[in-house]
């Protein structure tokens, strides 16, 4: 595999940001003007990253095609984990785009601080391109002190927010933010006891949430909480030992908009489905990195601002990483 | 954990909450079966998750569902949030009052402001500033008006 990072966009903002990422993860930036030569060199030898400019319809699906043509979707040469689209719109207005197989990374263009955006970026990019970028440590390398917690049924996620709260009230986070934080976190510890099981099992019969008996969780369930702060961003991390994230559908849930839609809670399911279009719409960024059987690492991602406008109005992305 | 403080005024029970609401929450249990009407005061709610949402959906759709009037007076920020990310999150009642958040641009302190529903709709988005409530400095509403009053509009 080529140490260079494919940028197919002629817009100046992604090349600063593709200039930015490429520093950071000590890649070779090309840039190209065609689908076909990004193509072109995924065939020769695929490149640590593709980054493409996904805003514009008519080429993501010239490349898309391009793709499926000369590669095939499924190809050993097309790895989603290192296809990294770049877009103007919300990713709940992105379309095919989110659903497409061969996507990896949803970036929200950050048009006013490509170049910060880009060092944010690179430093996932750079876990990432290194091997399974499990744990904080690999993003926070060197730059932040790291913190674990252990979780090991669900009583105890009362207690973790608590001392996360704690840690970000020390931190001196503003209240929203640090509320925003919380409730990704919660929703993130929500996923790994509830839905990481039920998928796992493949089960779609469970009862509601309210009935729950504590006990059908096994012992080993164990899940990690991991914390990072290094004075800019918040890192926090839940892993679990399920691996049973499904692409498809997560990339069905983070972009659900029940604005124009009204909100129909499921009796059936255990969960709410909202979560992390809820956490997504909330600001930040979201990785997903999991070994099907193994385990699942789900992380989100902030930067403290001094207001909550700027907070909310942060870069934003949803990076998936799978390792079969 | 949701703590819940019932009285009654004429025909209206009043529900003050506070706390959080989330999987433990049983709101069928906490406000009871569905009254000819009820006022909800939210200024303490601190956060509601997904399942929280859910559960809240399920009981005031039943209220809604039964003809219960429904009002929500001095929403906190974390409702406001919810209200404005799905679209039948107040399931046919009324909003009152909303709290809008305020930071001062001098020393960043927070502050909230509480502004009747039809007060907002006459200031449009030109919302008012305020005077810091620690120095001498301005707080100025902090979030993006737009979003933050997108509820107005619908």
């Amino acid at each position: 595999m080529n140490k260079s990072l494919v940028l197919l966009s002629d817009r100046k903002e992604d090349q600063i940001f593709a200039n930015s990422v490429a520093a950071v993860s000590d890649l070779n930036l090309v840039q190209v003007q065609t689908p076909q030569e990004a193509v072109k060199i995924m065939q020769d030898s695929p490149p640590k990253m593709v980054l493409v400019d996904g805003s514009s319809e008519a080429l993501f699906n010239t490349f898309h095609e391009t793709v499926s043509e000369s590669l095939g979707l499924y190809s050993e040469n097309v790895q989603p984990n290192h296809i990294h689209f770049l877009s103007d719109l919300p990713i709940s207005k992105a379309g095919l785009l989110v659903h497409s197989p061969i996507l990896g990374s949803f970036i929200k263009r950050d048009p006013e601080q490509p170049e910060e955006s880009g060092a944010h970026y690179g430093r996932i990019v750079n876990a990432a391109i290194q091997g399974k970028p499990f744990g904080l440590n690999e993003i926070f390398e060197g730059t932040a002190k790291v913190q674990k917690i252990e979780m090991r049924n669900i009583s105890q996620k009362s207690h973790i927010l608590e001392a996360v709260k704690i840690y970000l009230t020390a931190g001196k986070w503003p209240t929203r933010q640090r509320s925003t934080v919380l409730t990704a976190l919660d929703e993130l510890l929500i996923n790994a006891v509830y839905d990481a099981p039920q998928a796992a099992q493949g089960s779609q019969s469970q009862t509601s949430p309210t009935k729950i008996d504590i006990s059908q969780f096994e012992p080993e369930t164990n899940i990690a909480v991991t914390l990072a702060f290094d004075g800019t961003f918040f890192g926090v991390s839940v892993t679990d030992l399920y691996g049973s994230l499904d692409k498809a559908k997560l990339m069905r849930h983070i972009p659900k908009n029940h604005l124009k839609t009204e909100y129909k809670p499921k009796a059936n399911t255990l969960s709410a489905g909202i979560g992390l279009s809820m956490v997504y719409q909330t600001g930040g960024g979201l990785v997903f990195i999991c070994e099907p059987g193994v385990k699942t690492e789900a992380l989100v991602y902030y930067r403290r601002t001094d207001s909550f406008k700027d907070f909310r109005n942060q870069f934003r992305f949803v990076s998936t990483h799978f390792y079969f | 954990m949701l703590q819940v403080e019932k009285s009654q005024k004429g025909s209206i029970f009043l529900f003050k909450l506070s706390g959080n609401i989330e999987e433990n929450t049983k709101l069928d249990e906490a406000l009871g079966e569905p009254k000819p009407q009820m006022e909800i005061h939210l200024k303490d709610i601190s956060r509601i998750n997904s399942i929280g949402v859910k559960g809240w959906i399920k009981y005031f759709q039943n209220c809604q569902a039964k003809g219960t009037k429904i009002t929500f007076t001095e929403c906190s920020t974390a409702i406001v949030e919810q209200i404005n990310l799905i679209s039948n999150f107040t399931c046919g009642g009324a909003i009152e009052s909303i709290y809008l958040p305020y930071s001062c641009g001098k020393c960043r302190t927070e502050q909230l402001c509480l502004l009747k529903v039809e007060d907002l709709k006459k200031l449009g988005m030109n919302l008012p500033t305020l005077k810091c409530s620690k120095c001498t400095g301005t707080a100025e509403f902090d979030d993006i008006p737009e979003d933050y009053l997108a509820f107005l509009s619908r």
